[in-house]
């Protein structure tokens, strides 16, 4: 059960271990709980059917299978949880692409942290 | 073919005779020399095999008809397979320059565009940490974010380097389709 009093629950997915890192620094220092953190997409969907995160921040050029397919696994296990694709690539194709897969927003790399928790559900 | 002359040749009530018979004879004087050399081997070849009714002026003609095709359609052949490896050729340049245009995206995309997210996201932590007060902390990440800042302009260095040596410099001397100094006018380094 969800609580909404209770700082949202993050799953960090991303192949770069220096954005992963950081990106689960900042979002705790945010005040949201970091559960767990994957480097591929496939790693993604098995976490987050283990873990039931409110939210993933999902990159979307991943080895194996990128962030849109692993989105596209994970929507129908889990309605509810928020999938936050963030992106290197500024393309309105691949954001149609991710709202298709069931993506709750899609944002761009370096984008204000303002939005990404915003989007993530912190507050 | 040579069925076909036979059959022209000895029905003398058929329309076509009339009309087959002087072309025939054209062709014959136009390919007397082909008739000389050509024609009383092919006439004995004939004979040999049994066909009586030919004549060597009539089989002559029927080769000399054959290696006229042979050759139209030889050189219609080549004239094809320089129009299909000049396309080859084109189709190899622009799928090099795809390939070119791929790597240096995708080197963008893992080196400098993930370093600066990074560093994006740490200036937050230190913006953060100044509102908090954390002089500490926020000295540890302005460090943090100078080495990243010379990291990246490091690999930037070595990503400009890369583009601009000539690509003949930077590949192994056994790569197959590695261009020859005479080829690309300048000596390897």
């Amino acid at each position: 059960m969800r609580l909404s009093d209770r700082p949202a629950r993050v799953l960090v997915v991303d192949d770069d271990e220096a954005v992963r890192t950081v990106l689960s620094h900042v979002l705790a220092d945010e005040g949201l709980e970091i559960v767990g953190v994957a480097c591929d997409g496939d790693t993604a969907v098995a976490l987050a059917e283990t873990l039931r995160p409110d939210a993933i921040v999902l990159d979307v050029r991943m080895p194996g299978i990128g962030g849109i397919e692993a989105a596209r696994r994970i929507r129908p296990t889990d309605p509810d949880v928020r999938l936050v694709m963030l992106s290197a690539y500024d393309d309105p194709t691949l954001q149609q692409e991710a709202n298709a897969a069931g993506a709750s927003s899609f944002l761009v790399k370096g984008c204000a942290l303002v939005d990404l928790v915003q989007a993530v559900g912190g507050r | 073919m040579i069925s076909r002359i036979h059959r022209v040749g000895t029905d003398a009530d058929s329309p076509s005779m009339v009309m087959a018979a002087p072309r025939r004879s054209r062709l014959a004087t136009m390919l007397l020399p082909l008739l000389a050399a050509g024609g009383p081997a092919a006439g004995a070849v004939a004979t040999t095999a049994g066909f009586h009714q030919y004549t060597a002026v009539g089989c002559a003609t029927a080769i000399a008809v054959l290696l006229a095709a042979v050759g139209y359609i030889y050189r219609r052949g080549r004239r094809e397979l320089a129009v299909v490896l000049a396309q080859l050729e084109h189709a190899s340049t622009v799928e090099s320059a795809e390939a070119a245009r791929s790597s240096v995206a995708a080197g963008l995309h893992d080196g400098p565009i993930q370093r600066l997210t990074a560093t994006a996201f740490t200036l937050d932590l230190l913006s953060n940490a100044l509102g908090r007060g954390d002089l500490a902390a926020a000295n540890d990440l302005a460090f943090r974010i100078r080495d990243q800042l010379g990291t990246e302009m490091t690999s930037l260095r070595q990503l400009m380097n890369e583009l601009r040596t000539p690509v003949p410099a930077i590949l192994p001397p056994n790569t197959a389709w590695r261009p020859q100094p005479a080829e690309v006018g300048y000596a390897p380094v």
